[in-house]
């Protein structure tokens, strides 16, 4: 019964959505303040819908209901209850009622915190979340509803996939889509704003935050996702180009370029089009990730099971929100003013340059990701793109990118100086070029790739630690006070780049430093491995929950003295007999030692892959720098000010972030 | 005119690539295995 009350749950949600979509936007254009009105109790009741039908389906999950098709396809009595919950996103049924209620929830968010925006605004912003809900929700009831039921119930579950059989299934998801929908806010106010002709700096200011958060949550979600491919695969990638994984980054690729360009357009009233151009492909591009994973068009691991009536639906939804989008957009840009003017070499510049780069850099991950798509499209046979390809694109656009982020923010708006600039960076650039230099030499081996990530790295950690002494220097009083003398938004923004400048550097270091051996070990037996004796201890057998692991005892000593032990485990998950690796791994602030069992060999031998890898962990310490500046910059009190101001209007934004 | 011309580019790209994406529906992708699939099938498969 409580499966049939969720599925009916999610109808009425539909027609909430229906009438969310419609009166609102109807209210708006013909100024009618009752309709305007009745937004926010159906964004309230539209939440209240979507969620509980979330519990329902959450509950039949718990409760191993397995008369619904969907939940004894995903999991099984077996499965862990952390899991089994985690499980109700598993499946491709569940993760768009996860998605549907995401998107509900930053609807809630956007009706709760948006009391300063005009009526009218809200209304169309709130009616445009509306529509996407529509589409999600009419999806899901016509081609994939998670409480279909099974006749006869099975007994048993088949089991979730034992990949996601992880603590990352809890939290990677969740996050990814509060990234991925919480584009759908700055989709929103750009698409409200096109139709009520209010594209000025007040639009930006307001749109702003809803994008860093949204920003932020990408962030971590790609963060948390690719730490547990890097522990759960067990060959120590860390990023793999794989289809699914370029589906997130390029919507993090335009969202970064979206949060800079919304900065000018606040503060200067420029590239007002371009924003906008800027926020409907964030969320398409969220949208064609959507499609990516669902149609079955790319293989991918991260893939669900497909159908080819599911594309179809995805193809037509794309067509109309994005279609549609795309052509307000071109009726109304022409008419969109040009906004603040601006010299050649000014911060507007610089930051329209590192725009395009990000901007070309996504274009070109689409590329590569649809690539195969295209040639076997047109008959021209069958190819596959990897890495190869994305390295050798990627990183050369990425490098005049992180040189710019070095100026940026030290540029003046509207008009600098060349030779100003080039006097104030000069220090920079030498300490950059000579560390660059010196470390790898110290590290033993130089090569000029490394040597030129190393520069960029470093390049942006000084010019970051300049613009923070010469700030601090200019305010008086105690060190707290010259802190707080500058704005949350501003220090934001230094800590974002300091994150990236983290992240180069660990990027660079381990591909540059790693090492690894693929050995067969008998017990007793001791491998090397950048100055360390891995010594093999055998297997020993244990029984878990849902599996049986072999699980292997390698202790790590250098010089005579023990430093840690690693315990790799191979797994046979029982439900479903598919094997397992979950890596061993000793995390270090300087180096991850990592190991993974492969297969045994007889005798109590194994095949053993040691790795070491030097400041692996910063890559994703920068991802958490990143992050924690987006709620920095959020946190800033002119946002708060303007929460408490009816009548918002530009203003002066002194001390602001870019 | 010129600028109305310039607001329609992303548009038209967008149709020319659901033209693709229309196509890629009813072709067999499992036939390109992707970087990460192959990498997986390599991390079950130990040479030693």
């Amino acid at each position: 019964m409580i499966p049939e009350i969720g599925h009916f749950s999610l109808i009425l949600a539909l027609l909430t959505a229906v009438l969310l979509g419609s009166i609102p936007l109807i209210g708006a254009a013909r100024g009618n303040a009752v309709w305007l009105g009745l937004a926010k109790p159906l964004v309230n009741v539209q939440f209240l819908l979507i969620a509980f039908a979330f519990i329902c389906l959450a509950y039949a999950f718990a409760t191993n209901d397995f008369s619904v098709a969907y939940v004894a396809k995903n999991s099984n009595s077996k499965l862990p209850l952390q899991f089994r919950i985690a499980a109700v996103w598993g499946g491709h049924e569940g993760s768009l009622l996860l998605w549907a209620l995401i998107l509900s929830m930053w609807t809630v968010a956007v009706g709760l915190f948006s009391k300063h925006i005009p009526d009218n605004m809200r209304a169309r912003i709130l009616g445009v979340m509306g529509l996407v809900s529509v589409g999600f929700l009419l999806f899901m009831l016509i081609a994939s509803n998670p409480f279909e039921r099974m006749i006869p119930a099975a007994l048993d579950g088949s089991d979730l996939n034992p990949l996601l059989q992880d603590p990352g299934m809890i939290f990677h998801p969740p996050m990814l889509y509060m990234g991925y929908v919480g584009f759908s806010v700055a989709f929103a106010f750009s698409i409200a704003a096109l139709l009520g002709g209010q594209l000025d700096a007040a639009w930006a200011r307001w749109s702003r935050p809803w994008t860093t958060l949204a920003w932020v949550f990408l962030t971590i979600g790609i963060m948390l996702g690719s730490n547990w491919a890097y522990y759960e695969l067990g060959w120590g990638g860390w990023w793999f180009w794989d289809a699914v994984e370029n589906a997130s980054f390029m919507p993090w690729l335009v969202g970064t370029a979206l949060i800079h360009s919304l900065a000018v357009t606040e503060k200067r009233g420029s590239f007002k089009a371009w924003t906008v151009l800027l926020a409907i492909c964030a969320f398409s591009l969220s949208l064609l990730g959507t499609f990516l994973v669902r149609s079955g068009v790319i293989t991918s691991v991260h893939a669900f099971a497909t159908d080819p009536r599911r594309g179809v639906f995805i193809l037509a939804f794309l067509v109309v929100v994005i279609g549609g989008s795309l052509a307000l957009y071109a009726w109304r840009a022409p008419k969109i003013g040009r906004g603040g003017q601006f010299d050649v070499v000014s911060r507007e510049s610089f930051l329209l340059a590192n725009n395009v780069l990000l901007a070309v850099a996504a274009m070109a991950v689409l590329l590569g990701t649809l690539y195969p798509l295209f040639v076997d499209a047109l008959g021209y046979g069958k190819i596959s793109v990897g890495p190869p390809y994305f390295d050798a694109v990627f990183a050369p656009l990425m490098a005049p990118a992180l040189f710019l982020m070095g100026v940026g923010p030290i540029a003046r708006w509207k008009e600098s100086s060349l030779p100003e600039l080039a006097t104030r960076l000069r220090w920079a650039l030498a300490i950059s070029l000579i560390l660059a230099i010196a470390l790898p030499f110290a590290l033993g081996n130089f090569t000029a790739w490394i040597g030129f990530g190393l520069f960029l790295a470093f390049w942006v950690f000084v010019t970051s630690f300049e613009l923070i002494y010469k700030r601090l220097a200019k305010s008086t009083g105690s060190l707290m006070a010259r802190i707080q003398a500058n704005s949350r938004s501003w220090w934001g923004m230094v800590i974002a780049h300091l994150g990236i400048a983290v992240f180069t550097l660990g990027v660079t270091i381990v591909k540059g430093y790693e090492s690894e051996i693929a050995v067969k070990m008998a017990p007793g037996e001791v491998a090397h491995l950048a100055g360390y004796d891995f010594t093999f201890d055998g297997v020993k057998a244990v029984q878990g929950p849902n599996f049986e692991a072999s699980v292997g005892q390698i202790h790590v000593s250098k010089n005579g003295k023990l430093r840690t032990v690693l315990e790799p485990q191979k797994r046979i998950y029982t439900v479903s007999g598919m094997p397992m690796t979950e890596a061993g791994i000793s995390p270090h602030f300087i180096h991850d030692l990592y190991a993974s069992l492969g297969e045994p060999l007889g005798d109590g031998a194994w095949s053993v892959r040691i790795y070491h890898k030097p400041m692996v962990e910063w890559i994703w310490f920068g991802c958490l720098m990143m992050g924690f500046g987006g709620i920095l910059a959020i946190a800033d009190k002119r946002y708060r000010l303007r929460n408490r101001s009816k009548n918002d209007t530009p203003s002066n934004t002194s001390g602001a972030a870019v | 005119m010129k600028s109305v011309l310039r607001a329609l580019i992303p548009l038209a790209i967008f149709l020319a690539l659901v033209g693709f994406l229309f196509k890629g529906l009813f072709l067999n992708p499992k036939e390109i295995p992707s970087p990460l699939v192959a990498s997986l099938r390599h991390s079950l498969i130990y040479h030693v």
